[in-house]
């Protein structure tokens, strides 16, 4: 096996600047796309609770196109198919020292969008496991439709949104990866171009492999740490061994009560 | 005496006693006469090395979405000028050619992990190339920027580039001398080139198409073919400029392959057959001597 120690241990811990500007790239895509992902698909998920059948139509059509269509043919329609019709183009935005390119732009409208169908699904699930006597108990002392969404119903049901919500901030970060084929230097495609000027393919990918890993495992920290915060308690066994949990063995010790 | 005449008269008895051994013998040189006029083509036969000839096909690797050179027709059949060279030395060599479409930048990782025999995809003879596989050099080419026709930022070269969008394909040449370029832009404090990059050729050819970029960077001859089918969509910019040999890849421990398409090289050159292919694709300016 030729693999390249030297080169490998170099490129691992001495990232050049366009590196790590790509690595800085993913993130910011994966973060504003997942918050603009939820935000959407929050207002979905009431939209879908509404009383007004056009208003559910359009959501239910919405997630239907959105989940049921490759995320790749999704950015590149958004980036060159609305462009190469004449509808739609992408323009840079000059926001002072910074200039946010138009590929950057429909990557992450691609991106939130499609981010937006799923959180849809996920929210409503969250909102449907709330106990409807909390949402009759609120409505029989007054509270207005918004008062009890912020204050009752939304609180309880982030408890079960947060697991599925995590899962889908694991795969943004990864699938942030595809708006490379529109020309985003994010970090696979700078990954990309080192390969293609050193030919090193396997040293390289491996180190984008553990740099991604690296994401991905910071992100399991965070998130174990806001379930913690705020996650449902039974979600959490803390005395059942990982054996019996795994094996559904033996017998089942009782998990101590929140302190 | 009857035994002067002994052996001269016994071998004639013996070649007249067996006149079907010489009218066989006859037909068999006229037939081998006739072969090797049949074979005049055969004539100018390479030995295949053995592997290849063990296999019975040379597998070559290219990126089909550099016309005229290697593309893919309606059909999805790879067809252009290195499709038909790469087709003639299998034919010298006696067996058949099978192509495989990977991407620009995978040609050199593919061949190294040995998914294929050679790459024949408009590579250029460069010498970070030459320190990883071997080059076999058989025609010249050089590089253009292609712009939407009337070039509406006046552009006639690298130098006139600075702040300007440039979209080409990932592991190309071009892509090597953008980055230089932008380099003495902002060496010179001046603005540098936003260069895109873009798996496939063809998509970096959409993104001037579309008005995402203000040029595209590639190889002389693609842009000269994309200027001739849609003239009144794109045009050169400016005089072809890094003028450069084009070469076959070949892994290093390969040297019979090396030296056998060497030979099937000269030999095409020789029977005029490599003038002609050129030329069916109007790259006869590429020739090499």
């Amino acid at each position: 096996m030729h693999f390249d120690w030297p080169f490998f241990w170099r490129y691992l811990f001495e990232p050049s600047q366009s590196y790590l500007a790509g690595l800085g790239l993913t993130v910011v895509l994966s973060v504003v796309s997942q918050t603009l992902g939820t935000a959407i698909g929050l207002f979905a998920a009431l939209a879908r609770l509404s009383r007004l059948r056009p208003l559910r139509g359009v959501v239910r059509a919405y997630v239907w196109v959105m989940r049921g269509t490759p995320l790749l043919v999704q950015i590149v329609f958004i980036y060159t198919g609305l462009a190469a019709a004449d509808l739609f183009r992408f323009h840079d935005i000059s926001l002072g020292l910074l200039t946010i390119p138009g590929n950057v732009q429909a990557g992450i409208v691609a991106l939130s969008l499609n981010e937006g169908a799923y959180m849809a699904e996920i929210i409503r699930a969250g909102i449907a496991s709330v106990d409807p006597g909390q949402t009759e108990a609120a409505k029989s002392v007054g509270m207005t439709y918004g008062l009890l969404m912020r204050r009752i119903v939304l609180p309880q049901a982030a408890r079960f949104i947060i697991p599925p919500l995590g899962n889908e901030f694991n795969a943004m970060l990864k699938n942030s990866t595809l708006v490379s084929v529109i020309g985003v230097q994010e970090l696979l495609l700078s990954t990309e171009t080192l390969t293609s000027a050193t030919f090193r393919v396997f040293e390289l990918y491996s180190i984008v492999a553990l740099y991604f890993l690296t994401l991905t495992t910071g992100w399991g920290f965070i998130q174990g740490f806001i379930e913690a915060k705020f996650g449902e308690a039974s979600a959490q066994a803390k005395d059942a061994s990982a054996v019996r949990r795994l094996l559904g063995f033996g017998r089942w010790r009782e998990a101590r009560p929140p302190a | 005496m009857a035994s002067n005449r002994g052996p001269s008269s016994a071998s004639a008895e013996r070649r007249l006693a067996r006149p079907s051994l010489t009218l066989a013998a006859g037909a068999g040189l006229a037939g081998c006469i006739a072969l090797a006029g049949l074979s005049g083509i055969a004539a100018a036969q390479v030995a295949a090395p053995p592997a290849v000839k063990a296999a019975g096909k040379i597998t070559y690797c290219s990126d089909m979405t550099g016309p005229p050179l290697e593309f893919l027709d309606e059909n999805t059949k790879p067809v252009g000028s290195d499709i038909d060279i790469g087709n003639d030395i299998a034919k010298r060599f006696g067996v058949k050619a099978e192509w495989k479409n990977i991407p620009f930048k995978g040609l050199v990782p593919a061949l190294l992990a040995k998914e294929c025999d050679a790459v024949i995809s408009q590579l250029f003879d460069k010498p970070e190339r030459r320190k990883v596989i071997d080059l076999v050099d058989y025609m010249n080419s050089s590089e253009a920027l292609l712009v939407r026709a009337g070039n509406p930022h006046k552009i006639k070269g690298l130098e006139d580039l600075s702040g300007r969008k440039v979209a080409v394909e990932n592991g190309t040449t071009i892509q090597d001398l953008l980055g230089e370029q932008s380099k003495k832009f902002t060496d010179a404090g001046k603005k540098p080139i936003e260069i895109v990059v873009f798996p496939k050729d063809t998509d970096a050819l959409q993104q001037l198409q579309i008005g995402q970029a203000d040029a595209y960077g590639t190889t002389l001859e693609t842009g000269a073919y994309y200027m001739q089918k849609s003239p009144k969509t794109f045009e050169v910019a400016g005089p072809p400029f890094h003028q450069i040999l084009v070469a076959i890849g070949t892994r290093k421990e390969d040297s019979a392959l090396t030296a056998a398409l060497e030979k099937a090289i000269a030999a095409m050159k020789a029977d005029g057959t490599y003038l002609k292919i050129l030329t069916k694709w109007g790259l006869e300016a590429d020739k090499t001597p």
